[in-house]
Protein backbone atom coordinates (compact mmCIF):
# COMPACT_ATOMS: atom_id res chain seq x y z
CA UNK A 1 0.00 0.00 0.00
CA UNK A 2 1.04 3.87 -0.60
CA UNK A 3 -0.24 6.83 1.26
CA UNK A 4 -0.99 9.75 0.10
CA UNK A 5 -1.70 13.11 1.53
CA UNK A 6 -3.59 15.76 0.42
CA UNK A 7 -2.93 19.54 1.26
CA UNK A 8 -5.31 19.67 3.62
CA UNK A 9 -3.40 16.70 5.41
CA UNK A 10 -5.84 13.97 5.01
CA UNK A 11 -4.38 10.75 4.33
CA UNK A 12 -5.29 7.93 1.81
CA UNK A 13 -4.07 4.37 1.67
CA UNK A 14 -3.89 3.53 -1.65
CA UNK A 15 -2.52 -0.03 -3.54
CA UNK A 16 0.58 0.31 -5.28
CA UNK A 17 -1.08 -1.66 -8.35
CA UNK A 18 -3.43 1.39 -8.72
CA UNK A 19 -1.34 4.34 -7.77
CA UNK A 20 1.14 3.49 -10.54
CA UNK A 21 -1.03 3.97 -13.08
CA UNK A 22 0.82 7.76 -11.88
CA UNK A 23 3.84 8.15 -13.86
CA UNK A 24 5.09 10.45 -11.40
CA UNK A 25 4.27 8.40 -8.39
CA UNK A 26 5.55 5.47 -10.20
CA UNK A 27 8.79 7.05 -10.36
CA UNK A 28 9.14 7.85 -7.22
CA UNK A 29 8.92 4.46 -5.92
CA UNK A 30 11.05 2.92 -8.37
CA UNK A 31 13.38 5.57 -7.61
CA UNK A 32 12.54 4.75 -3.78
CA UNK A 33 11.63 7.79 -2.79
CA UNK A 34 7.82 6.11 -2.23
CA UNK A 35 8.61 5.16 1.81
CA UNK A 36 6.74 7.00 3.89
CA UNK A 37 3.45 9.49 2.99
CA UNK A 38 3.98 11.01 -0.34
CA UNK A 39 2.56 14.94 0.01
CA UNK A 40 0.55 16.16 -2.77
CA UNK A 41 1.06 19.93 -1.76
CA UNK A 42 -1.47 20.12 -4.87
CA UNK A 43 -4.69 18.46 -4.26
CA UNK A 44 -7.34 19.09 -1.51
CA UNK A 45 -8.85 15.76 -0.31
CA UNK A 46 -12.44 16.20 -2.43
CA UNK A 47 -10.32 16.28 -5.68
CA UNK A 48 -8.20 13.38 -4.35
CA UNK A 49 -11.17 11.22 -3.31
CA UNK A 50 -11.99 11.34 -6.72
CA UNK A 51 -8.90 10.31 -8.48
CA UNK A 52 -8.39 7.82 -6.42
CA UNK A 53 -12.19 6.08 -7.25
CA UNK A 54 -10.61 6.31 -10.69
CA UNK A 55 -8.00 4.80 -9.81
CA UNK A 56 -9.10 1.80 -8.57
CA UNK A 57 -11.81 1.10 -10.63
CA UNK A 58 -9.00 1.36 -14.13
CA UNK A 59 -6.55 -0.97 -11.65
CA UNK A 60 -6.79 -3.82 -14.37
CA UNK A 61 -7.44 -2.11 -17.82
CA UNK A 62 -6.19 -5.32 -19.26
CA UNK A 63 -8.31 -7.51 -17.54
CA UNK A 64 -11.50 -5.88 -18.20
CA UNK A 65 -10.83 -5.80 -22.39
CA UNK A 66 -10.58 -9.65 -22.07
CA UNK A 67 -13.49 -10.77 -19.54
CA UNK A 68 -15.97 -7.80 -21.16
CA UNK A 69 -16.04 -5.55 -18.67
CA UNK A 70 -14.69 -3.00 -20.82
CA UNK A 71 -18.31 -1.38 -21.08
CA UNK A 72 -18.86 -0.81 -17.71
CA UNK A 73 -15.73 0.55 -17.78
CA UNK A 74 -16.98 3.00 -20.52
CA UNK A 75 -20.14 3.53 -18.31
CA UNK A 76 -17.98 4.36 -15.55
CA UNK A 77 -15.80 6.96 -17.38
CA UNK A 78 -19.13 8.17 -18.55
CA UNK A 79 -20.41 8.80 -15.10
CA UNK A 80 -17.20 9.75 -13.48
CA UNK A 81 -16.84 13.41 -16.41
CA UNK A 82 -20.30 14.33 -15.02
CA UNK A 83 -19.29 17.00 -12.72
CA UNK A 84 -19.19 20.65 -12.37
CA UNK A 85 -16.57 22.35 -14.60
CA UNK A 86 -14.87 23.79 -11.60
CA UNK A 87 -14.56 20.33 -10.25
CA UNK A 88 -13.54 18.95 -13.16
CA UNK A 89 -10.67 21.28 -13.63
CA UNK A 90 -9.52 20.17 -9.93
CA UNK A 91 -9.56 16.27 -11.62
CA UNK A 92 -7.89 17.56 -14.62
CA UNK A 93 -4.92 19.70 -12.70
CA UNK A 94 -4.54 16.55 -10.24
CA UNK A 95 -4.45 14.54 -13.44
CA UNK A 96 -1.83 16.58 -14.56
CA UNK A 97 0.62 16.77 -11.60
CA UNK A 98 0.12 13.37 -11.13
CA UNK A 99 0.91 12.29 -14.71
CA UNK A 100 -2.49 10.34 -15.31
CA UNK A 101 -2.59 9.92 -18.69
CA UNK A 102 -5.84 8.08 -19.18
CA UNK A 103 -7.50 10.40 -16.71
CA UNK A 104 -5.99 13.17 -18.82
CA UNK A 105 -7.56 12.35 -21.50
CA UNK A 106 -11.10 11.35 -20.30
CA UNK A 107 -11.28 14.55 -18.53
CA UNK A 108 -9.79 17.16 -21.53
CA UNK A 109 -11.61 14.93 -23.58
CA UNK A 110 -14.86 16.14 -21.28
CA UNK A 111 -13.65 19.77 -21.34
CA UNK A 112 -13.63 20.15 -24.87
CA UNK A 113 -17.07 18.92 -25.71
CA UNK A 114 -18.80 21.48 -23.18
CA UNK A 115 -15.99 24.49 -24.65
CA UNK A 116 -17.51 23.60 -28.28
CA UNK A 117 -19.83 25.95 -30.06
CA UNK A 118 -19.34 28.14 -27.06
CA UNK A 119 -19.51 31.89 -27.74
CA UNK A 120 -15.79 33.93 -27.82
CA UNK A 121 -17.59 35.31 -23.65
CA UNK A 122 -18.39 31.95 -22.46
CA UNK A 123 -15.37 30.39 -23.73
CA UNK A 124 -13.22 33.34 -21.94
CA UNK A 125 -14.94 33.19 -18.88
CA UNK A 126 -14.36 29.06 -18.74
CA UNK A 127 -10.88 29.42 -19.16
CA UNK A 128 -9.88 32.55 -17.01
CA UNK A 129 -8.77 34.73 -19.95
CA UNK A 130 -8.57 38.24 -19.43
CA UNK A 131 -9.87 39.82 -22.90
CA UNK A 132 -6.46 42.17 -24.07
CA UNK A 133 -8.38 43.57 -26.90
CA UNK A 134 -9.43 46.85 -27.58
CA UNK A 135 -13.47 47.85 -28.32
CA UNK A 136 -12.29 49.08 -31.37
CA UNK A 137 -10.18 45.80 -32.24
CA UNK A 138 -12.95 43.54 -30.96
CA UNK A 139 -15.31 45.18 -32.96
CA UNK A 140 -12.86 44.77 -36.06
CA UNK A 141 -12.94 41.35 -35.32
CA UNK A 142 -16.58 40.79 -35.21
CA UNK A 143 -17.11 42.72 -38.29
CA UNK A 144 -15.09 40.42 -39.96
CA UNK A 145 -16.18 37.24 -38.15
CA UNK A 146 -19.49 37.77 -36.89
CA UNK A 147 -19.76 33.85 -36.93
CA UNK A 148 -17.74 33.19 -34.06
CA UNK A 149 -19.38 35.62 -31.97
CA UNK A 150 -22.28 33.56 -32.14
CA UNK A 151 -23.72 30.51 -30.14
CA UNK A 152 -24.60 29.58 -26.43
CA UNK A 153 -23.62 31.45 -23.78
CA UNK A 154 -22.47 29.48 -20.25
CA UNK A 155 -25.10 26.63 -20.02
CA UNK A 156 -25.65 24.01 -17.52
CA UNK A 157 -22.20 22.26 -19.01
CA UNK A 158 -20.62 24.76 -17.32
CA UNK A 159 -21.61 24.13 -13.35
CA UNK B 1 -10.49 26.89 -9.68
CA UNK B 2 -6.89 28.32 -10.03
CA UNK B 3 -5.17 29.57 -13.11
CA UNK B 4 -5.26 27.14 -15.84
CA UNK B 5 -1.46 26.34 -17.54
CA UNK B 6 -1.19 26.69 -20.82
CA UNK B 7 0.36 22.67 -21.25
CA UNK B 8 -3.48 21.88 -19.85
CA UNK B 9 -5.01 24.66 -22.30
CA UNK B 10 -3.48 23.04 -24.68
CA UNK B 11 -4.24 19.28 -24.10
CA UNK B 12 -8.23 20.40 -24.37
CA UNK B 13 -7.78 22.25 -27.54
CA UNK B 14 -6.10 20.09 -29.34
CA UNK B 15 -9.48 17.94 -28.89
CA UNK B 16 -11.69 20.20 -30.62
CA UNK B 17 -12.34 20.42 -34.40
CA UNK B 18 -10.61 23.48 -36.19
CA UNK B 19 -14.30 26.01 -36.70
CA UNK B 20 -14.29 26.08 -32.47
CA UNK B 21 -10.22 26.78 -32.37
CA UNK B 22 -10.43 29.71 -34.94
CA UNK B 23 -13.59 31.18 -32.89
CA UNK B 24 -11.13 30.44 -29.76
CA UNK B 25 -8.35 32.23 -31.49
CA UNK B 26 -10.28 35.32 -31.17
CA UNK B 27 -10.95 35.17 -27.23
CA UNK B 28 -7.31 33.98 -26.81
CA UNK B 29 -4.36 36.96 -26.35
CA UNK B 30 -2.82 37.63 -29.37
CA UNK B 31 0.46 35.10 -30.38
CA UNK B 32 3.46 37.43 -31.14
CA UNK B 33 4.92 35.86 -34.37
CA UNK B 34 7.43 33.16 -33.44
CA UNK B 35 6.68 34.05 -30.07
CA UNK B 36 7.48 31.18 -27.30
CA UNK B 37 4.22 29.18 -27.55
CA UNK B 38 2.90 30.55 -24.42
CA UNK B 39 -0.27 30.82 -26.34
CA UNK B 40 -1.73 27.64 -27.57
CA UNK B 41 -1.42 27.71 -31.46
CA UNK B 42 -0.73 29.38 -34.89
CA UNK B 43 -2.83 29.25 -37.50
CA UNK B 44 -2.94 29.59 -41.14
CA UNK B 45 -5.09 28.97 -44.17
CA UNK B 46 -3.44 27.57 -47.48
CA UNK B 47 -5.35 27.53 -50.51
CA UNK B 48 -5.55 26.40 -54.38
CA UNK B 49 -7.54 26.23 -57.49
CA UNK B 50 -6.73 23.87 -60.36
CA UNK B 51 -8.37 22.09 -63.35
CA UNK B 52 -8.71 17.78 -62.25
CA UNK B 53 -8.66 15.68 -65.34
CA UNK B 54 -9.65 13.13 -64.21
CA UNK B 55 -13.21 13.92 -63.34
CA UNK B 56 -13.43 16.77 -65.80
CA UNK B 57 -14.10 19.50 -63.05
CA UNK B 58 -12.38 22.71 -61.60
CA UNK B 59 -11.50 22.58 -58.04
CA UNK B 60 -10.75 25.38 -55.20
CA UNK B 61 -8.40 24.13 -52.30
CA UNK B 62 -8.77 25.64 -48.54
CA UNK B 63 -7.10 24.23 -45.70
CA UNK B 64 -6.91 25.27 -42.46
CA UNK B 65 -3.86 24.32 -40.06
CA UNK B 66 -3.42 25.13 -36.70
CA UNK B 67 -0.32 24.03 -34.29
CA UNK B 68 -0.33 23.53 -31.11
CA UNK B 69 2.81 24.48 -28.48
CA UNK B 70 3.25 20.22 -28.09
CA UNK B 71 3.87 20.01 -31.81
CA UNK B 72 0.18 18.46 -32.36
CA UNK B 73 -0.77 19.65 -35.89
CA UNK B 74 -4.37 20.16 -36.88
CA UNK B 75 -5.06 20.38 -40.69
CA UNK B 76 -8.97 20.26 -42.23
CA UNK B 77 -9.15 20.50 -45.86
CA UNK B 78 -12.25 21.90 -47.84
CA UNK B 79 -12.55 20.89 -51.38
CA UNK B 80 -15.22 22.89 -53.83
CA UNK B 81 -16.30 21.64 -57.19
CA UNK B 82 -16.88 23.71 -59.71
CA UNK B 83 -19.35 20.99 -61.17
CA UNK B 84 -21.23 19.84 -58.31
CA UNK B 85 -21.54 23.13 -57.11
CA UNK B 86 -20.25 21.92 -53.47
CA UNK B 87 -17.94 21.99 -50.69
CA UNK B 88 -16.70 18.87 -49.45
CA UNK B 89 -14.15 17.36 -46.58
CA UNK B 90 -11.21 16.31 -48.40
CA UNK B 91 -8.40 13.94 -47.07
CA UNK B 92 -6.49 16.14 -43.89
CA UNK B 93 -3.07 17.12 -44.86
CA UNK B 94 -0.32 15.39 -42.76
CA UNK B 95 2.02 18.19 -43.90
CA UNK B 96 2.49 21.35 -41.80
CA UNK B 97 2.09 23.81 -45.54
CA UNK B 98 4.79 26.50 -45.71
CA UNK B 99 2.35 29.60 -46.18
CA UNK B 100 1.90 30.86 -49.17
CA UNK B 101 -1.59 32.24 -49.89
CA UNK B 102 -2.27 29.57 -53.17
CA UNK B 103 -0.67 26.27 -53.92
CA UNK B 104 1.39 26.41 -57.24
CA UNK B 105 -0.75 24.43 -59.84
CA UNK B 106 0.72 21.84 -62.41
CA UNK B 107 -0.58 19.33 -64.43
CA UNK B 108 -3.72 18.41 -62.53
CA UNK B 109 -2.03 18.92 -58.88
CA UNK B 110 -1.61 21.14 -56.39
CA UNK B 111 1.66 21.65 -55.16
CA UNK B 112 3.39 23.45 -51.78
CA UNK B 113 6.62 23.16 -49.55
CA UNK B 114 5.67 21.80 -45.85
CA UNK B 115 7.45 19.79 -43.14
CA UNK B 116 6.99 16.43 -41.86
CA UNK B 117 7.40 17.31 -38.71
CA UNK B 118 7.93 20.31 -36.66
CA UNK B 119 12.49 20.23 -36.47
CA UNK B 120 11.97 18.47 -39.77
CA UNK B 121 13.20 19.30 -43.53
CA UNK B 122 11.19 21.03 -45.94
CA UNK B 123 9.40 18.80 -48.24
CA UNK B 124 7.44 18.88 -51.56
CA UNK B 125 3.50 18.07 -51.13
CA UNK B 126 1.33 17.66 -53.75
CA UNK B 127 -2.38 17.21 -53.87
CA UNK B 128 -3.67 15.02 -56.86
CA UNK B 129 -7.16 16.97 -57.68
CA UNK B 130 -8.04 14.02 -59.37
CA UNK B 131 -7.51 11.23 -56.54
CA UNK B 132 -7.78 14.12 -54.04
CA UNK B 133 -4.69 12.69 -52.12
CA UNK B 134 -1.72 14.07 -50.57
CA UNK B 135 1.59 12.91 -51.38
CA UNK B 136 5.49 13.59 -50.66
CA UNK B 137 7.06 14.03 -53.96
CA UNK B 138 10.61 13.40 -53.57
CA UNK B 139 13.25 16.46 -55.11
CA UNK B 140 15.44 15.39 -57.81
CA UNK B 141 18.34 13.36 -56.40
CA UNK B 142 20.95 15.63 -56.99
CA UNK B 143 19.53 18.64 -55.79
CA UNK B 144 22.32 19.07 -53.59
CA UNK B 145 21.87 21.65 -50.75
CA UNK B 146 20.29 24.62 -51.81
CA UNK B 147 19.93 27.42 -49.40
CA UNK B 148 15.96 28.38 -50.38
CA UNK B 149 13.84 26.64 -52.45
CA UNK B 150 10.76 27.79 -53.63
CA UNK B 151 7.70 26.19 -56.53
CA UNK B 152 6.50 27.42 -59.80
CA UNK B 153 4.96 26.20 -62.63
CA UNK B 154 6.39 26.33 -66.37
CA UNK B 155 4.64 25.15 -69.65
CA UNK B 156 2.49 22.16 -68.06
CA UNK B 157 5.52 21.49 -65.55
CA UNK B 158 6.17 22.02 -62.05
CA UNK B 159 9.25 24.14 -61.33
CA UNK B 160 11.35 23.75 -58.33
CA UNK B 161 13.79 26.69 -58.07
CA UNK B 162 16.61 25.96 -55.81
CA UNK B 163 18.53 28.72 -54.92
CA UNK B 164 22.48 28.42 -53.63
CA UNK B 165 24.92 30.33 -52.24
CA UNK B 166 28.33 29.18 -53.50
CA UNK B 167 31.41 32.02 -53.30
CA UNK B 168 33.47 31.45 -56.58
CA UNK B 169 35.53 34.54 -56.28
CA UNK B 170 37.43 33.77 -59.61
CA UNK B 171 34.08 34.48 -61.58
CA UNK B 172 32.93 36.77 -58.99
CA UNK B 173 29.70 34.72 -58.71
CA UNK B 174 28.04 35.03 -55.28
CA UNK B 175 24.69 32.99 -55.78
CA UNK B 176 22.79 30.84 -58.31
CA UNK B 177 19.49 29.40 -58.84
CA UNK B 178 18.93 26.01 -60.52
CA UNK B 179 15.68 25.60 -62.00
CA UNK B 180 14.39 21.69 -62.22
CA UNK B 181 11.65 20.67 -63.99
CA UNK B 182 9.83 17.72 -63.27
CA UNK B 183 8.29 16.30 -66.22
CA UNK B 184 6.25 13.10 -65.33
CA UNK B 185 3.76 13.74 -62.13
CA UNK B 186 5.28 11.95 -58.71
CA UNK B 187 8.13 10.62 -60.70
CA UNK B 188 11.70 11.25 -58.91
CA UNK B 189 13.60 10.12 -61.87
CA UNK B 190 11.74 13.14 -64.50
CA UNK B 191 13.13 15.81 -62.94
CA UNK B 192 15.60 17.57 -65.20
CA UNK B 193 17.78 20.78 -64.37
CA UNK B 194 16.15 23.14 -67.18
CA UNK B 195 19.11 25.75 -66.62
CA UNK B 196 20.91 27.94 -64.17
CA UNK B 197 20.75 31.37 -63.62
CA UNK B 198 23.72 33.21 -62.08
CA UNK B 199 23.86 35.98 -59.91
CA UNK B 200 26.51 38.62 -60.89
CA UNK B 201 27.59 40.96 -58.37
CA UNK B 202 26.43 44.23 -59.84
CA UNK B 203 25.30 43.87 -62.79
CA UNK B 204 22.15 41.39 -62.52
CA UNK B 205 21.71 41.13 -59.03
CA UNK B 206 18.89 39.73 -57.81
CA UNK B 207 17.05 38.43 -54.81
CA UNK B 208 14.13 36.35 -56.04
CA UNK B 209 13.49 34.63 -59.73
CA UNK B 210 10.88 32.72 -61.07
CA UNK B 211 10.34 31.53 -65.16
CA UNK B 212 7.04 32.70 -66.67
CA UNK B 213 6.52 30.85 -69.80
CA UNK B 214 8.18 29.50 -72.74
CA UNK B 215 8.75 31.55 -75.94
CA UNK B 216 6.78 30.70 -78.91
CA UNK B 217 9.67 28.62 -80.23
CA UNK B 218 10.24 26.76 -77.32
CA UNK B 219 13.77 28.04 -76.97
CA UNK B 220 13.41 30.77 -74.56
CA UNK B 221 12.05 31.29 -71.34
CA UNK B 222 10.78 34.29 -69.82
CA UNK B 223 11.71 34.87 -66.57
CA UNK B 224 10.55 37.52 -63.43
CA UNK B 225 13.23 39.40 -61.31
CA UNK B 226 12.48 41.02 -58.18
CA UNK B 227 8.84 42.13 -59.35
CA UNK B 228 10.86 44.77 -60.99
CA UNK B 229 11.96 43.50 -64.67
CA UNK B 230 11.67 40.74 -67.24
CA UNK B 231 14.66 38.95 -68.93
CA UNK B 232 14.39 36.05 -71.75
CA UNK B 233 17.05 33.43 -71.16
CA UNK B 234 18.20 31.62 -74.10
CA UNK B 235 18.55 27.77 -73.43
CA UNK B 236 20.92 27.12 -76.11
CA UNK B 237 23.27 30.21 -75.57
CA UNK B 238 22.58 29.93 -71.63
CA UNK B 239 22.22 33.71 -71.93
CA UNK B 240 20.04 36.72 -70.86
CA UNK B 241 18.80 39.78 -72.83
CA UNK B 242 16.35 42.11 -71.27
CA UNK B 243 12.38 41.98 -72.15
CA UNK B 244 11.18 45.23 -72.86
CA UNK B 245 7.87 45.59 -71.62
CA UNK B 246 5.93 49.63 -72.26
CA UNK B 247 4.57 51.13 -69.59
CA UNK B 248 7.36 52.42 -67.43
CA UNK B 249 6.15 50.28 -64.21
CA UNK B 250 8.16 50.55 -61.21
CA UNK B 251 7.37 47.31 -59.38
CA UNK B 252 4.85 44.61 -60.85
CA UNK B 253 3.17 41.19 -60.10
CA UNK B 254 2.92 38.99 -63.00
CA UNK B 255 0.45 36.03 -63.80
CA UNK B 256 0.47 33.06 -66.65
CA UNK B 257 -3.55 33.84 -68.06
CA UNK B 258 -5.02 31.82 -70.24
CA UNK B 259 -7.54 33.14 -72.75
CA UNK B 260 -10.77 30.95 -73.04
CA UNK B 261 -14.22 31.81 -74.13
CA UNK B 262 -15.47 28.69 -72.01
CA UNK B 263 -17.19 29.90 -68.73
CA UNK B 264 -15.96 27.65 -65.63
CA UNK B 265 -19.06 27.33 -63.46
CA UNK B 266 -20.97 24.36 -64.20
CA UNK B 267 -24.21 23.10 -63.31
CA UNK B 268 -24.11 24.87 -60.10
CA UNK B 269 -25.84 28.41 -60.12
CA UNK B 270 -22.59 30.03 -59.45
CA UNK B 271 -21.63 33.74 -60.80
CA UNK B 272 -18.89 34.20 -62.91
CA UNK B 273 -15.84 32.63 -61.34
CA UNK B 274 -13.77 35.41 -60.29
CA UNK B 275 -10.11 32.97 -60.71
CA UNK B 276 -10.81 32.63 -64.51
CA UNK B 277 -7.42 30.40 -65.29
Amino acid sequence: MVKLKSNDDKEFEVEEAAVIQSEMIKNMIEDGCATSVIPLPNIDSKTLIKVIEYLNKHINMGKAAETGEEDDLKEFDEQFVNMGWEELFDVIMAANYLNIHELMELCCQSAADRLKNKSVRAVREMLKITNDLTEEEEQEIINDAPWAFEGPEIDDTVN
Amino acid sequence: MSDIPPEVIDEILSRLPVKSLLRFKISLPRVPPKGEGKYMFFDQICGGFGYDSLHDDYKVVRIVQCVFSNGNLLSETMIYSLKMGVWKDGEDCPYWLVKEDFGTYAAGALYWLGFKESHGELILVSLDLGSERFEQVLYPENLGKPCRLNLAALGDCLCLLAASGHVVTRMDVKNHVDVWVMKAYGVEQSWVKLFTVEQLEGRQHFSYMRPIAYSMTGGEVLLEMDNRKFLWYNLEKKSLKHAKIGGGLNSFESFVNFGTLVPLYGRGNEKDSKKGA
